[in-house]
């Protein structure tokens, strides 16, 4: 049975630090899909003229949860507290755990900064249960060709596996809880029922395109949220269409979120914050060429 | 004439020090000269959260304080249980006070202590310093070196009116006027 559409919603425009994104998680009256607790789209033309130390987002914090950042246009450049510098391309995946505590800064990279171009990543979170808020943090990158794909029959439909089990494919990355995140490319005229466990919470979000779902179409930059009523998502696509389905079984324990950090209580947000200027959290001298 | 006029001010003057030490250190000591903290930004969920120091000659070498942020609670609007943070260093251990709504508490070690003011000096004492919250009304106190920090309404020190976010170094003996409905707190350093 094909699952129900439970809301739609539309992005609405974000400042970070002077940065505009498109967000559609949270947003008025939803402050989560448990596990996802946050989806950032940022998709910018740059101008390029730009040293790479003033571009993207410097060095800050996280603690207890999982940044996962999809690119789809122009590269990231990671660097983190443990030592990691790592610079990822278009197709890929940059999957960190924050666990206990890592500074870490996201940035174009260097040529993208300085000679400008199209850039696009969505960044979205994804809560860890309190057994692994206090792992060590790490992180994973992943290239184009490292992650599976699946194709409607069709052959209109292709689904990137990022993470989880679909459709017989197995995503590289493993969650802190079980889930299934993927990247969906299509084309006009192509159709799939993409099959998600009963059991996991599911939402979809198109980057751009259009598609529709039971009776109803959706857009650019709408998030739809399903009811867990069903075993399967099933699409049409009516434009050519760009899109995450982002599905995981719910944690169902308490969540407080500020800013940067996601634990499960206040208490423990106050201490993230004070650990983080005591330096426990590590720190990150970035070294920029040139 | 008007130059007898000022020659006699002038001796006048010079007489009343040398009879008053008190008001001799008065027109010797610094002029006082606050700090203010200012709010940082507001943050949305994830943010871009990194507190920058502020950098005044008026302040110590032990203390260190930080611009003010507000995360915001429901992560992309402001509503009312959005937590404002004051991030501090006393000789580089780390305090952060907490704002919800009305209320201020802060964090040390593990346990949060409210600021609100009592009947008398409240004390709380960190690693490396010691945090006296004032009670409302007058108060005559002597912590030269001190810092005062104004977190909420407005408190005079001697004629100098604090507002919100504003800080301070205490000189010698002052009168610290707080005022109905505000907070001020002292910061010692015990190193």
């Amino acid at each position: 049975m094909s699952r129900s559409i439970k809301t739609v919603i539309a992005s609405q425009k974000v400042n970070m630090g002077g940065i505009i994104l498109d967000q559609p998680l949270p947003s008025k009256g939803l402050d989560m899909v448990d596990p996802f607790l946050l989806i950032h789209h940022w998709d910018d033309q740059l101008n390029g003229g730009q040293k790479q130390q003033d571009a993207g987002v410097g060095p800050h914090p996280h603690r207890g949860f999982t940044p996962v950042t999809f690119i789809f246009k122009g590269g990231v450049h990671h660097r983190d507290s443990t030592g990691v510098e790592s610079i990822i391309e278009a197709g890929g995946t940059q999957w960190m755990n924050s666990g206990r505590g890592i500074v870490h800064s996201e940035r174009p990279t260097k040529e993208l900064a300085e000679s400008g171009g199209k850039f696009e990543i969505i960044q979205f979170w994804v809560n860890s249960p309190a057994a692994s808020k206090f792992d060590p943090p790490s992180y994973q990158p992943l290239k184009y060709e490292d992650t599976p794909t699946v194709k409607s029959a069709d052959g209109l439909v292709t689904i990137g596996v990022v993470a989880g089990q679909f459709h017989g494919k197995t995503g590289p990355v493993s969650g802190s809880s079980p889930l299934a995140t993927l990247r969906l490319e299509a084309s006009k005229g192509g159709e799939m029922s993409m099959e998600i466990p009963k059991d996991y919470n599911a939402l979809l979000y198109v980057l751009d395109g259009e598609v529709k779902i039971g009776d109803k179409t959706v857009g650019t930059k709408d998030m739809v949220v399903f009811n867990n009523d069903g075993g399967s998502i099933d699409v049409s696509i009516l434009e050519d269409t760009r899109a995450i389905i982002l599905s995981g079984e719910p944690i169902n324990e308490p969540v407080v979120s500020y800013g940067p950090f996601v634990m499960n209580s206040e208490q423990e947000i106050r201490e993230a914050i004070r650990d983080y200027q005591n330096g426990k959290l590590g720190t990150l001298v970035e070294r920029f060429e040139g | 004439m008007k130059r007898q006029q000022f020659i006699l001010n002038m001796s006048l003057i010079g007489a009343a020090s040398l009879l008053s030490p008190k008001l001799l250190f008065a027109r010797n000591s610094k002029p006082i000269r606050k700090v203010h903290i200012p709010l940082g930004a507001e943050h949305i969920r994830h943010g871009l959260y990194s507190p920058k120091q502020i950098v005044s000659t008026n302040l110590p070498s032990w203390f260190e304080v930080f611009e003010r942020d507000i995360l915001l609670s429901n992560g992309h609007s402001v509503g009312p249980n959005d937590l404002g943070v004051l991030n501090l260093k006393v000789n580089a251990d780390s305090l952060s006070i907490f704002q919800k709504g009305n209320d201020f508490s802060i964090l040390n070690g593990r346990e949060n202590h409210d600021l609100s003011p009592q009947n008398s000096v409240k004390t709380i004492q960190t690693k490396t310093g010691k945090i006296l919250i004032l009670p409302v009304g007058k108060n005559k106190i002597e912590h030269p070196g001190a810092i005062g920090i104004c977190l909420k309404g407005t408190v005079k020190v001697d004629s100098q009116q604090l507002n919100e976010f504003d800080c301070l170094s205490l000189t010698s003996e002052q009168v610290v006027d707080v005022k109905q409905n505000s907070i001020i707190i002292l910061i010692q350093n015990t190193l």
